[in-house]
């Protein structure tokens, strides 16, 4: 019996490995967008709009940013990221910290995990909704992306 | 008795024939066409099929399956606080995460679970386009 077990359990693993290891054969590359929010007061809330304009891109996964405040992973569709349908997302968090514990400045909130179809340069746009203070005054904050293809 | 004699016979003759014939001795019914007779119910009544009983313990399980389907249902459906979750909650005009941190940041009666502030998040971040069904 504790044979059997431990064969499910290795076959198990091996699918998980093999999954995981797959890698698109369609020319298709991957990249990675960092996401900025500058403002220069205390962020407690933000939120924002990122699409592709020629329609060749999937968001395959969304990682938090590097601030301890927003330590959890952001608010996002996770069925159409999961689905592979999401050519466009909306990414959102709030934070319950302290005033003196919340970011500003120059502060990288979130990365998209991209999936490209195609060999010509992706164009994207990104619009912020909203980034509010602790007291939910609007803040005048800018926001901007840095892009790092990861594979050709 | 006279009088009664008398209305008998006041009866017209072909009822009292009728009724004299119809009181004949119960023909007698022996033992072997009793058998017989015993023997013909037991085959009719053994080809009828028996009434499908249902066992206890399937009763007790079909009540568990329904109880079960009943709570998850009531899991699924929101309830009457959760309807009302998406709302303009600092009446900017617009329903974003501002209005998440506003409920978030309310204390007494307006204060919600973390539950229940992420299903409010979650529901900003949607891709989905009210009433998309897909």
């Amino acid at each position: 019996m504790r044979t059997v077990i431990l064969s499910l359990i290795v076959l198990c693993a091996a699918c998980v490995w093999r999954t995981g290891a797959a890698q698109p054969d369609d020319g298709s590359r991957f990249a990675a967008v960092d996401i900025y929010l500058d403002s220069a007061e205390p962020v407690a809330a933000w939120q924002f709009e990122f699409s592709s304009r020629n329609g060749l891109m999937k968001i395959v996964g969304v990682e938090n940013g590097e601030s301890a405040a927003f330590e959890g992973t952001p608010y996002y569709d996770r069925e159409a990221v999961q689905l592979g349908t999401a050519d466009r997302i909306i990414v959102a968090d709030f934070s319950l910290a302290d005033a003196d514990l919340l970011p500003s400045g120059r502060i990288r909130i979130a990365t998209l995990h991209l999936m490209l179809a195609g060999a010509n340069a992706p164009t994207f746009d990104l619009h912020l909704v909203t980034a509010v203070t602790r007291d939910g005054r609007t803040i005048d904050a800018s926001i901007r992306l840095e892009s790092q293809i990861e594979r050709e | 008795m006279e009088l009664e004699k008398a209305r008998s016979e006041d009866l017209p003759q072909p009822l009292i024939e009728a009724l004299k014939s119809a009181n004949r001795p119960v023909p007698m019914i022996t033992a072997r066409v009793d058998r017989e007779i015993s023997e013909m119910a037991r085959r009719h009544f053994s080809v009828r099929r028996q009434p499908a009983r249902v066992p206890r313990r399937a009763w007790a399980a079909m009540a568990a399956t329904v109880l079960i389907v009943v709570f998850v249902v009531q899991l699924q459906s929101p309830g009457p606080d959760q309807a009302v979750l998406y709302a303009d909650i600092d009446r900017s005009g617009r329903i974003d995460i501002a209005d998440v941190l506003a409920l978030a940041r309310a204390q007494g009666p307006g204060e919600r679970s973390q539950a229940e502030l992420d299903a409010f998040a979650l529901r900003i971040v949607s891709l989905k386009r009210p009433g998309d069904s897909s």
